[in-house]
């Protein structure tokens, strides 16, 4: 006799196991990479309007409610960077005959074109401050 | 040594009784050597005949014991009861399949899929044999080689949760063989299994949670496949806009 029996999804399914978790935060991180966005697109606005709004707006953004809040973003968007940058070498990996290249290698040669721009900037922003 | 016992907790359903699955305990004697896969045919032996199991090769080669084991989609030939000892083990069916008895799913739907991605080598002109094979370089086997290495184990699909909230996905196991074929030299099948490959039901279902590459007992790692699948529809797409009568 058959009489198959279909298993429920628990709506709690992503808290089963910390790689469905770690995904849902993943997820969860694009919402802050949008949010850094739009405070760049804010920032820009009030340097738009003068250096006094400007300041003013800086000045807002050191409440520690905002630093807290900005925190919280900075973990999400390095999580996304992280996970990003670990996706690269499955979407388009890169051969040598037989050999793949070893994941490790294409993931550190991200991070470390990150830092160099990185240093780019921060060098280029004390140049001109 | 010889008496040192563990617990498993089985989930039965048998259709013709249970209006739905309960779990059963099972007190199994502990060997260091066996596998929860050793465990299941002792109860069968000695203690409940009637339990249900599917097996055959006890080598993680045939992929048909696949079970969840402390919620994980394992192979249950080379889960060893030592990575748990002594606490107990809880063994259930494949999650994202319906139970069709005991510990044994319904694989209806997974062998429906297999078939959408046309696993096989589609040619428009068809050498005779005496022509001989068609030849490949080690380059051109290396580029898909990995993804050909699946056993059918469902391990993937217990593992996705996109399988089990949206059923119609082709999933990763099948997904993987349909981009294997595309990356295969020798087939000539592009454009009608790039039509299932690039489906809704297709690639583009799969949020890459990676759940799948983690558990797949032969590194297939069906994640990538799809995320590369996603790239070559996406060029597939860009190419048929641009060149629409064009020669690929």
């Amino acid at each position: 006799m058959r009489r198959p029996y279909r298993r429920p999804m628990p709506k709690t399914w992503w808290l089963k196991h910390p790689h469905y978790t770690l995904f849902m935060l993943r997820e969860l991180s694009a919402v802050f990479v949008i949010y850094f966005a739009l405070w760049t697109v804010c920032l820009v606005q009030r340097a738009g309007q003068g250096a006094e709004a400007l300041s003013r707006f800086l000045q807002t953004m050191k409440g520690p409610g905002w630093i807290l809040w900005h925190l919280i973003g900075l973990a999400f968007v390095l999580l996304h960077t992280y996970t990003w940058f670990a996706t690269a070498p499955k979407v388009m990996p890169v051969r040598r005959g037989a050999e793949k290249v070893p994941d490790g290698v294409i993931i550190a040669a991200q991070w470390i074109v990150l830092l160099i721009v990185s240093v780019i900037f921060v060098v280029l922003l004390a140049a001109t401050t | 040594m010889a008496d040192e016992t563990i617990i498993l907790r089985v989930l039965r359903y048998r259709p013709e009784q249970d209006s739905e699955p309960t779990f059963q305990e099972y007190e199994v004697p502990y060997r260091k050597d066996w596998v929860v896969l050793d465990a299941l045919n002792w109860i069968k032996e000695y203690k409940d005949g009637t339990l249900s199991f599917r097996w055959s090769c006890r080598m993680g080669v045939c992929g048909s014991c696949g079970m969840m084991v402390n919620g994980r989609a394992r192979l249950t030939c080379n889960t060893f009861l030592r990575e748990f000892y002594p606490n107990p083990i809880t063994v259930e069916p494949l999650v994202n399949f319906d139970i069709e008895r005991d510990l044994v799913i319904c694989m209806d739907p997974f062998i429906e899929k297999l078939k959408r991605v046309k696993p096989w080598i589609i040619r428009e002109d068809v050498k005779p044999v005496e022509d001989g094979p068609y030849e490949q370089s080690p380059a051109e086997l290396y580029r898909y080689k990995q993804f050909s290495m699946c056993i059918n184990c469902m391990l993937c699909y217990a593992a996705c949760p996109v399988v089990g909230l949206h059923p119609e996905f082709i999933g990763p196991a099948a997904l993987a063989l349909g981009i294997r074929y595309l990356l295969d030299s020798r087939d000539q099948g592009w454009d009608e299994r790039m039509e299932e490959v690039a489906s809704h039901d297709g690639v583009w279902g799969c949020t890459f949670v990676g759940e799948c590459s983690e558990v797949c007992p032969k590194h297939v790692d069906p994640a990538a496949a799809i995320q590369q699948g996603k790239v070559m529809a996406t060029l597939d797409w860009f190419k048929r806009l641009l060149m629409p009568r064009g020669q690929r």
